[in-house]
């Protein structure tokens, strides 16, 4: 399943895509790829210290402040809030060195929820439905300018955190369907962009993140610590899910493939799994094949790391009995399994060709 | 022509080509669109999503389905028979064990059946203590289900099948602790940390024997990291204890965190010199951060004579700074690291 041991060099001069790249190009491309070895950009484990080390020193910054009595005054912990922003922008600016870079990090965060907390206590209530939109200003004016991929990942999953949030405490069950549209719309079309410009990358994982995010909070709920008496059914995300699912299939294959009989079982089963499975497994597929389709490591690990997370919560969830969870479960199994039969006896041979 | 020979020889152009870098390329407008499409298929070629498509279908469709069965028991569904539930998980147990050994163990297949038989195990035991109700402690199931499942686990050459057996102890350890050695015996938890030490830290060095002596199966890079986890997190614990409450030394808490710091400096020491991993490093490196705030934030919050509102600005900025030392450490690490596999290769 890896990607041909071929070289740059190698592709280039493969017979297939020769003649496709001329000279300009090659120059071009190779100028980039040499640049960027010079500027690589942080691994995983770095930004996932960076992250944390900055969530902690908010954490602390915001007692500080709680203490220093900064929020016990709207307009005090609101005018406070945009210095540590603006504070936040100028030091991005200003200098690339690992202390100021979190600094400002933790300084965007702190000044984020000042700005949250102001909001709140400015309109006398702690309603989700005032953070909601303090925090979608802040999110929309901050992040064209605080080129912080931590703070932009965050920023935006924070925000879909929040309304959905809102809707479980205003019990207005129906609304989530509508938030899963949103994300499935806004990953779809971040995603899927033929020429996505790299300052909407952070937005992108965000985006991708928000959908698991969203199933599990909706699964979470209806754990017996926390139950709402969530009754709505699932079948509008479910179906939202199977479109999505089937236009990834049309965008991800070449029209003359679109007849090919591997892509009718793929949309058939695609179809049936929408009837009889939960929006988790939906979800799961969706990131499992665009992982793999755009060489994403992360968005792989995702659904590898959704997968039994999912699984876990849905099984405490009440809203739906044990045994029906059971037959949605397996069943949703079998349906991948006997596909997976079919393609090995029926197509194995014309994929091969 | 010499011109491009010239250019089609530039050292950049090394770099292993994979979907994600022509993506990359062709969303900074260097690669036009066709060319794009081309090498796209060049790269993953429609048997290469057939095989991917096959291997996460079999992953999936065998984890839903056995989550599906570990549902339905749990449901204790009153109206089957003990009899019937019994022959039915033992006829799912036969058949996943059969179809592994008509498939080999070598097929993928084969060994995710033996891993769906090794799970069916398990919920044998937990059907047979929900119909008995024998009153054994949640530990014996555990244990049993590790005890009943070894053989397999020798013989399946299956990275995640070990994992699934390692879990098993683990938890079956936990719960003894909780239901018999604190209760019953007054054991120390320190006890259990180390326990969970020596046992995730033999699983680590079996390991690394097996990948020495070319045992494939086990040479996945995440599998360090992931036994390196529980390692460094048990010992922690005793560890911050220690440092939080320094005014009680148990010897056996001493001990443990003693074995905490040779721990972290000799994986440190290993995985920087030896394996060359950065994924346990960076584990290291943020675990000894924790403990490292931890003795900061003691000494500051109850050695210092500071107001509080400064203590907790101070513990602010203290922790960036922390963080930050570590990240330059590992940046550092990585980078002299790539210069000396650079140097030595051929």
């Amino acid at each position: 399943m890896n990607d041909n041991d071929l070289t740059v060099r190698e592709l280039l001069t493969h017979p297939q895509v020769q003649g496709l790249v001329n000279s300009e190009d090659v120059k071009r491309l190779t100028h980039d790829l040499d640049e960027s070895e010079a500027s690589l950009k942080d691994p995983l484990y770095i930004r996932v210290l960076f992250g944390t080390g900055a969530w902690f020193s908010t954490f602390f910054l915001l007692i500080f402040l709680a203490v220093a009595r900064v929020f016990s005054d709207s307009e005090t912990a609101i005018i406070s809030g945009v210095i540590f922003l603006a504070a936040a922008i100028y030091l991005s600016k200003r200098s690339q060195s690992t202390f100021l870079t979190q600094l400002s990090l933790s300084l965007a965060m702190c000044g984020n929820v000042s700005v949250l907390i102001g909001a709140s206590e400015l309109l006398r209530t702690l309603e989700f439905s005032a953070v909601f939109v303090a925090h979608f200003i802040v999110c929309v004016a901050v992040y064209p300018f605080y080129a912080n991929s931590i703070y932009r990942f965050l920023s935006p999953l924070a925000l879909s955190g929040i309304a959905a949030a809102w809707i479980i405490a205003e019990e207005a069950f129906s609304f989530i369907h509508l938030l899963v549209a949103v994300e499935v719309f806004l990953a779809g079309l971040l995603l899927l962009h033929k020429k996505p410009c790299l300052f909407l990358a952070p937005l992108r994982y965000a985006s991708a993140v928000m959908l698991p995010a969203t199933i599990l909070f909706m699964n979470l709920t209806q754990v017996d610590l926390w139950r709402n008496n969530f009754n709505e059914p699932l079948w509008p995300s479910s179906l939202l899910l199977t479109g999505s699912l089937l236009f990834l299939y049309w965008y991800l294959t070449d029209v003359s493939k679109r007849r090919a009989p591997w892509f009718i079982l793929t949309v058939v089963s695609t179809l049936l799994l929408g009837v009889l499975t939960t929006p988790g497994v939906l979800v799961a597929i969706g990131l499992l094949i665009i992982g793999y389709a755009f060489g994403d490591k992360i968005l792989t690990a995702l659904s590898y790391v959704f997968i039994p997370c999912f699984l876990v919560l849905f099984y405490y969830a009440l809203n739906i009995d044990l045994a029906h969870k059971s037959w949605v479960i397996a069943g949703s199994g079998i349906v991948l399994l006997v596909v997976r039969w079919i393609a090995g006896l029926c197509l194995r041979r014309e994929v091969s060709q | 022509m010499g011109n491009e020979a010239d250019q089609l020889n530039h050292p950049a152009l090394n770099k292993k080509a994979d979907i994600g870098l022509i993506r990359s390329l062709h969303q900074k407008g260097l690669l036009s669109d066709q060319a794009f499409l081309s090498a796209g298929a060049v790269l993953r070629p429609v048997s290469d999503w057939f095989s991917w498509a096959r291997q996460m279908l079999l992953f999936l469709g065998c984890a839903l389905v056995l989550a599906g069965v570990v549902f339905f028991f749990a449901y204790n569904w009153a109206s089957i028979g003990k009899f019937f539930k019994f022959g039915m998980i033992e006829a799912g147990i036969f058949i996943c064990v059969i179809a592994a050994y008509k498939r080999g163990r070598t097929q993928l297949s084969g060994k995710v059946l033996l891993l769906s038989g090794a799970v069916l195990v398990g919920v044998q035991l937990a059907v047979y203590g929900q119909i008995y109700q024998t009153g054994a402690d949640a530990f014996e199931l555990f244990v049993g289900w590790s005890f009943l499942i070894l053989g397999w686990v020798i013989v399946s050459e299956f990275a995640a099948l070990w994992l699934l057996w390692l879990v098993l102890l683990n938890t079956g350890m936990i719960l003894y602790w909780k239901q018999v050695g604190d209760p019953a015996y007054h054991m120390p938890y320190e006890f259990l940390c180390l326990t969970l030490f020596v046992l995730n830290g033999t699983g680590l060095v079996l390991r690394e024997a097996g990948v020495k002596r070319g045992l494939e199966w086990l040479n996945n890079g995440w599998l360090r990291s992931l036994l390196f986890t529980p390692l460094l997190v048990v010992l922690s614990i005793p560890a911050i204890h220690l440092i939080l409450e320094f005014d009680d030394l148990e010897p056996v808490r001493v001990f443990a965190a003693l074995v905490w710091a040779a721990a972290a400096v000799g994986g440190y020491l290993c995985c920087r010199f030896k394996f060359r991993d950065m994924g346990p490093l960076a584990l290291i490196v943020m675990n000894t951060c924790v403990v490292l705030l931890t003795v900061i934030g003691k000494l500051l919050f109850h050695g210092v004579r500071f107001s509080p509102v400064y203590e907790l600005l101070s513990f602010s900025i203290i922790i960036l700074v922390v963080v930050s030392a570590a990240a330059f450490w590992l940046r550092r690490t990585a980078a002299v690291m790539a210069d000396e596999s650079w140097e030595m290769e051929p």
